[in-house]
């Protein structure tokens, strides 16, 4: 063969070889976390019971199984969300009540989520070293963009909404393009990973503690962590009827509690512009660099958000603005004030200052634009 | 040999032809064509693609025809003539011909698209496109953008059939391209630029894609234009200015 027709043919075959990321055996198995691996380093049976148990309650990716619910979470869908489901999979022309199984969510994960998400929802995919924010780490059970407070885990709904809305400014997209019925799966995948995450933790904490681990109190642990995944319709924040609505004086007034140290005081870290350069937010290193002062619960530095851009991550209505005020963002610094009491027990803001907030941050951008 | 390499251009020549003959049914072809654009831009496409569809023929047949007569490798069959001035003439006024006829047929079309843009006033909605996403900002209860009662919807523009349809289109980071394959249009959407585009298009479901390369997640930048009846578009945007302005949970399903 001549020079030229093999130059040709490896010019044919370029397509056929394909430049995708073909996942080895480690990156698509769970496995143990490598902070369990370290910190069982002296007890070798424990980390193999350990890997038994999680794999004998949890299954593997290629036969996944989640306890508390095992056929998936159709049983769990609100009558809307139900009807919703119904209908969208009816133009698809499936059976009404199709919905993924165990495997087929775990499958879908695999395509649409893994490559940033990592297998065992750790945020260590492929993808994850050249983004930031990181994706998230779903192993502590921790969600920023919940409509819960008191740090509670996030409702059904919260995943649904963040798949379909994404979180806008960072690189988790939109799925919205997604069937109702796969976004309920991944749903479901998402809180397998996470739940199994917290009870791998868990049962690494008693052990170091007390000394003890087997399959009943393995049971008693996957109990402990659904109890909080249960809890969070409790903490659901509603705001039924109307918003007080927005006006000159409302914003006046939202400008004044921002600035106000003993009630919002939102600007020792959002600063009085609002770029998130509040005298909290920096600090000044051993090296005499300025470096973030805050760091987030997976231990990545944090800026407050600038707040002149209108981008939210959490949704841009004036709701949603106002559960980021009322519980703060759980897995961050921020606080929230909608519990906070004043000194002499009472409400330290009221909910019309709440909203004279919402009003008052929704108006940091206007006019502005990037 | 050589009469192996006529009979292989031959073979290329009518599976391209082929391929072009069966897209249709095969579902390679553009989707139906849903705007007022879509009528004439398809006979422009059409017209280029039998022009130069006859000159594809045309070259590569007579490429086959000269391979093949050379096929025993002798020199037998070769002139000695090194030019031939009336034949360059034709092949360089012809194509430049047809290339002018072309240009001039398609400014109508061209004009339609960016020098008629109805309207003054604020867009139905602007269209932020970033990396890997569209968001959808609509001007809310005051009909005027950039204000607090905005509302934005993730994936997905909603705007009326009918109805001479106006949208701003910005980006937040790179060049990104507004193309909605069933409505022919195409506009590339640049950083720090306001640019409009308008259709008028018929209710459905129309996919949105990024056509500027933009990023390793370009491939999924996807969204959708749904296009509704006047009324059922009115409803729409007066429930989402409600909702707004309420606690209510949204899902767009
Ligand atoms: C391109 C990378 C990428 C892909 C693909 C991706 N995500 Fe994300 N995801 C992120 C990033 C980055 C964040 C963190 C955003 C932040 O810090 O607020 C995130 C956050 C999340 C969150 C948490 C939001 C919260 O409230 O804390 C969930 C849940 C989530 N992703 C689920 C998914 C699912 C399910 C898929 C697949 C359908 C997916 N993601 C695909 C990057 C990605
Ligand atoms: C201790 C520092 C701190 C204080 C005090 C604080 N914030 Fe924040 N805020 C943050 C950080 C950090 C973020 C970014 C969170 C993230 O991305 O995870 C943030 C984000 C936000 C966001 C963006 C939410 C979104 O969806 O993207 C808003 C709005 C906001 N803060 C408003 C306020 C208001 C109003 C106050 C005062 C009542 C306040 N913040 C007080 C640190 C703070
Ligand atoms: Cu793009």
């Amino acid at each position: 063969m001549s020079l030229r027709s093999v130059l040709l043919a490896l010019v044919g075959l370029l397509p056929a070889a394909g430049c995708g990321f073909q996942p080895g055996a480690a990156e698509l198995a769970w496995g143990l976390s490598a902070k369990s691996r370290e910190e069982l380093a002296e007890a070798p049976q424990a980390q193999s019971e350990l890997a038994r148990l999680l794999e004998q309650n949890f299954g593997t990716p290629a036969d996944p199984r989640f306890p508390p619910a095992p056929q998936g979470g159709l049983a769990e869908l609100k009558p809307e969300r139900r009807a919703a489901l119904e209908r969208d999979n009816q133009t698809r022309g499936l059976a009404a009540d199709h919905y993924p199984t165990p495997l087929e969510s775990a499958e879908l994960y695999r395509v649409h989520c893994l490559h940033c998400h990592g297998a065992a929802g750790a945020g260590d995919g492929p993808t994850a070293a050249s983004i930031n924010p990181k994706p998230r780490d779903f192993r502590k059970g921790i969600f920023k963009w919940a409509a819960v407070k008191d740090k509670a885990r996030p409702r059904r709904e919260d995943l649904t909404t963040i798949l379909e809305n994404g979180v806008y400014g960072t690189a988790m997209h939109s799925f919205a393009r997604l069937p109702v019925a796969e976004i309920e799966g991944l749903a479901d995948h998402v809180r397998l990973l996470s739940v199994r995450g917290e009870v791998e933790t868990l049962a690494v904490n008693h052990f170091k503690e007390e000394d003890e681990l087997d399959e009943e109190l393995f049971g008693e642990h996957i109990d402990t962590v659904w109890s909080r995944w249960q809890r969070a319709e409790s903490k659901f924040i509603a705001w039924e009827g109307e918003i007080p609505s927005d006006s000159p004086a409302m914003r006046a007034r939202g400008r004044e509690l921002y600035l106000d140290a003993r009630k919002g005081n939102c600007v020792q870290c959002h600063g009085d512009a609002g770029k998130g350069d509040g005298p909290a937010a920096w600090k000044i290193n051993a090296k005499g660099k300025k470096e973030l002062a805050y760091l987030d619960d997976w231990g990545f530095p944090i800026q407050p958000r600038d707040l002149t851009q209108g981008i939210y991550r959490g949704g841009a209505r004036p709701i949603d603005i106002y559960r980021r005020i009322y519980a703060g963002i759980n897995g961050g610094p921020m606080p929230g004030i909608g519990e906070t009491k004043n000194s002499q027990g009472g409400p330290l803001v009221s909910s019309d200052d709440l909203w004279a907030l919402v009003h008052y941050v929704r108006s940091i951008p206007e006019g502005a634009g990037p | 040999m050589r009469r192996v390499w006529a009979l292989l251009f031959a073979a290329f020549a009518a599976l391209v032809v082929a391929s072009f003959v069966h897209a249709p049914e095969r579902g390679w072809w553009l989707p139906e064509g849903k705007s007022s654009f879509a009528p004439s831009t398809d006979a422009l496409i059409r017209t280029i693609l039998w022009v130069m569809g006859a000159f594809f023929v045309l070259t590569l047949g007579l490429l086959v025809l000269f391979i093949w007569r050379q096929g025993d490798g002798s020199n037998a069959a070769r002139s000695d003539k090194s030019s031939d001035h009336r034949l360059e003439l034709i092949w360089t006024v012809v194509p430049a011909g047809v290339l002018v006829w072309l240009a001039l047929t398609q400014m109508d079309e061209w004009k339609a698209m960016k020098f008629s843009t109805p309207g003054a006033g604020e867009p139905i909605a602007e269209v932020w496109a970033s990396q890997f996403d569209w968001r959808m900002r609509h001007p809310g209860a005051d009909g005027r953008l950039g204000s607090a009662d905005d509302w934005e919807s993730p994936y997905e523009v909603v705007v009326p059939a009918g109805e001479e349809v106006r949208l701003r289109l910005r980006s937040r980071d790179v060049i990104h391209s507004f193309f909605v394959p069933a409505f022919r249009l195409k506009q590339d959407i640049v950083p720090g630029r306001a640019i409009s585009v308008w259709f008028t298009a018929e209710a459905g479901e129309y996919d949105l894609v990024c056509a500027e390369l933009c990023g390793w997640g370009h491939y999924k930048m996807a969204g959708r234009v749904r296009v509704l009846p006047p009324e059922e578009y009115q409803a729409f945007v007066q429930r989402q200015n409600a909702l707004q302005l309420s606690g209510a949970e949204v899902s767009g399903r």
